[in-house]
């Protein structure tokens, strides 16, 4: 299913596994190159000022081209056929599909531009049969169907993340928009049915990414657990809930009360706790940030319903709390406890140059016959060291 | 799953026996970073303090006074700096390390309060009375030395923008404070004289290798503030011949940026010169054809943005693979 080849993936997920114990000292500079010149990656990945730069130019050229052929195509006759974005989209992703398997592009910036443009294209063009075919009573669950099936797809072939968060979102529009035509009871259902969808999504993704299959999405399986969680706290949040009952039921915002509502301020306040414990305790990032986020929303939720103090008394009285907690936790973690650091993440460090292109040349010329031994010290030299270079690093 | 890999590795030798052991018990003696969290509850921590505190000031000012304020934000700002000056690293032309982690943001703190306090002393007391200039140039001395002393690229960020409010400010001091409109032809004049200072000082701190790393943010700004007041000022001539004359600067400084970025293998600026080229090229074909064909200029013109852009393609992917490095901005 997937475009890109498997090898390729299965290498480069090597490699990136390998590097940040390569700059943390785990294994030898000669173990790392050794392991890199085994484990080629052939795909065309530049480095990110190059992507944005790609990325900028395809979408003129697209944007212009697409303009260009709309033009001469209806100079004489009026538009008006949902085919012609389709038939565009098709275009696009022929050329996605050329570039990516004979050019081996990766994430390029070009074919970014030219997977979105074409994802556009077939969404609107798709939209646009519907809305045609005017159906009344279930239009909208038909386009987040629509559109969930074709983000899916493409998620599944490119691995994407932009696709499979839509794909994602789209998903859950299709389980809302679903419930909401069971009438009455599925509206007054509606947040418990959506907890439970997020919550299964998201411990269905967390399973699946700890499953070796999974490894050529590991970005998007991510990025699925992160919207979930999102989703899985608005759901229950008393504002977004509060918000969608008046809605539903035509009130205006001035009622703030709705049935069983201790259940979703329980909510609203216990979620984030619960993600920045279970952040903590499993050692999970992703869990401690959406925690962290989500503490703000709670706050400003619960702002809208009761003011228990002006805003600057507030502002000054948290600024104070957060800064003195903050610093106490720096203070106890100079030294690492129960598993836990101040100091920065060793990750950080891939991100200085780690010269691949220098490796490469060091492994080449390892390879020259013993009369070449002379430079190749020099070579080992500049670079720290040589053999004794591990605890450099 | 890593572990399997780590695992394969070591079995099909690539990996020796004491990197297997460190790699497969990685997961027990790795620590848990906490680092990026803890200093954005730090920055937001700061954020709500100043912001309350602000609040607070600005609804009870009556009853506190203006000079109590004003005693409160010396205060803030000589505690900050002492502080700084006690604590600071030696001073050297070459890049130095900041002591501690609050550092940086005690010293950033006292610059605020110290442009505050003279903004405020200012605004209330008319202390420069309508020499604006002065009151903006003492600020802006202040926050270059402090920049340079204590080596802090934001607070240089913030001197090069005094510097722009300075040079505004003293080209059409009056309209443009008192009236909010000013006379654009000054003020492109100005600034295209703003973005070639930055570009100068670029380039003598790459020269003299003063403070070698406070290169890019003058080139940063400099590159960008140069390029879109010479195309303001393309613009503003537009009706007349005289506006080509812009384009024989911008182009000129391109080809110098470019060449300088290719040099120091910044993709960053090279990125920023093509799309800026770009632009400016395509302004002038459009001109050029739509003067020769009229309104029948849009398919020639169409064709010309694709082939352009493709070339702009196989350009950047071929300077691409020219340098070959790592790229850094």
């Amino acid at each position: 299913m997937i475009i890109y080849k498997k090898e390729w993936l299965n290498n480069k997920y090597i490699i990136d596994l390998l590097k940040p114990d390569y700059t943390a000292g785990r294994i030898t500079k000669e173990e790392f190159i050794k392991i890199n010149a085994a484990h080629p990656v052939g795909f065309y990945m530049p480095g990110l000022m190059v992507r944005v730069g790609l990325f900028i130019l395809t979408l003129i050229i697209t944007i212009v081209a697409t303009s260009l052929l709309s033009l001469m195509a209806f100079i004489s006759v009026p538009m008006g056929s949902p085919g012609w974005p389709i038939f565009l989209g098709v275009i696009c992703y022929a050329l996605l599909e050329f570039l990516t398997k004979g050019k081996h592009y990766f994430h390029s910036g070009v074919d970014n531009a030219l997977l979105y443009f074409s994802a556009g294209l077939f969404g609107g063009g798709f939209i646009w049969v519907i809305i045609d075919a005017h159906i009344t009573t279930s239009d909208n669950l038909l386009v987040a169907m629509v559109i969930a099936l074709l983000c899916i797809y493409l998620t599944l072939r490119f691995s994407d993340i932009i696709t499979a968060a839509v794909a994602c979102v789209a998903l859950f529009a299709c389980v809302y928009f679903f419930w909401a035509m069971m009438g009455k009871f599925g509206l007054a259902t509606m947040p418990f049915v959506m907890m439970i969808t997020a919550a299964c999504t998201y411990f269905g993704f967390n399973h699946l990414g700890k499953n070796a299959k999974s490894l050529y999405y590991a970005d998007c399986v991510a990025i699925v657990k992160l919207i979930s969680l999102l989703i899985l706290y608005a759901a229950g949040n008393y504002f977004a809930v509060n918000r969608l009952n008046n809605m539903l039921n035509s009130l205006d915002d001035s009622h703030t009360a709705i049935p069983f509502g201790f259940i979703f301020w329980i909510w609203t306040i216990v979620v984030p706790i619960v993600y920045i414990w279970f952040g903590l305790k499993r050692k999970n990032t992703m869990l401690l940030r959406t925690g962290m986020v989500l503490v703000v929303a709670t706050v400003a939720t619960f702002r809208v319903y009761y003011h228990l103090l002006p805003i600057e008394i507030m502002l000054t009285l948290a600024g104070i709390i957060i800064l003195a907690g903050a610093y106490t936790i720096i203070r106890y973690l100079k030294i690492p406890r129960h598993g836990f650091t101040y100091a920065e993440p060793e990750e950080a460090n891939t991100t200085d140059s780690l010269n691949l292109e220098g490796l490469a040349i060091g492994q080449a010329t390892s390879h020259l016959p013993p009369a070449a031994q002379a430079p190749i010290s020099r070579f080992g030299g500049g670079s720290g060291g040589g053999g004794g270079s591990s605890g450099d690093f | 799953m890593d572990n399997d890999i780590y695992k394969k590795l070591h079995s099909e030798g690539y990996l020796g026996d004491d990197s297997y052991k460190q790699l497969s018990q990685k997961h027990l003696t790795q620590l848990f970073s906490v680092h990026w969290e803890l200093k954005t509850l730090l920055y937001l921590g700061v954020m709500l303090l100043s912001g309350g505190l602000g609040i607070l000031i600005y609804k009870n000012i009556y009853t506190i006074g203006h000079q109590a304020v004003l005693a409160f934000i010396a205060l803030i700002s000589i505690g900050c700096f002492i502080y700084c000056f006690k604590k600071k690293l030696k001073f050297s032309w070459g890049k130095v390390k900041a002591p501690n982690t609050g550092f940086d943001y005690i010293l950033l703190l006292g610059s605020i309060s110290m442009v505050t306090f003279v903004g405020y002393l200012q605004y209330q007391y008319q202390v420069f009375g309508l020499n604006y200039g002065m009151a903006t140039f003492i600020p802006m001395l202040a926050l270059f030395f402090i920049a340079y002393y204590f080596d802090h690229l934001g607070i240089l960020s913030m001197a090069i923008a005094s510097l722009a409010l300075w040079m505004g400010v003293s080209v059409t001091p009056k309209t443009l404070l008192a009236y909010g409109t000013f006379n654009s032809e000054q003020i492109i004049f100005t600034y295209v004289a703003f973005g070639l200072i930055l570009l100068t000082f670029s380039y003598l701190t790459q020269r003299f290798n003063i403070k070698n790393h406070f290169k890019f943010t003058y080139q940063h700004y400099g590159v960008h503030v140069t390029f879109i007041a010479l195309l303001a000022g393309y613009f503003e001539y537009y009706n007349t011949s005289a506006s080509l004359i812009w384009m024989l600067p911008f182009f000129a400084l391109a080809t110098y940026i470019y060449v300088d970025a290719y040099r120091e293998r910044s993709f960053y600026f090279i990125l920023l010169t093509i799309l800026y080229g770009y632009f400016a090229l395509a302004c002038l074909i459009t001109r050029g054809l739509y003067n020769v064909m009229e309104y029948d200029a849009i398919y020639p013109l169409l064709l010309c943005f694709i082939a352009s852009a493709i070339g702009l393609i196989f350009l950047l992917i071929n300077i691409n693979k020219n340098l070959k490095r790592d790229d850094h901005i």
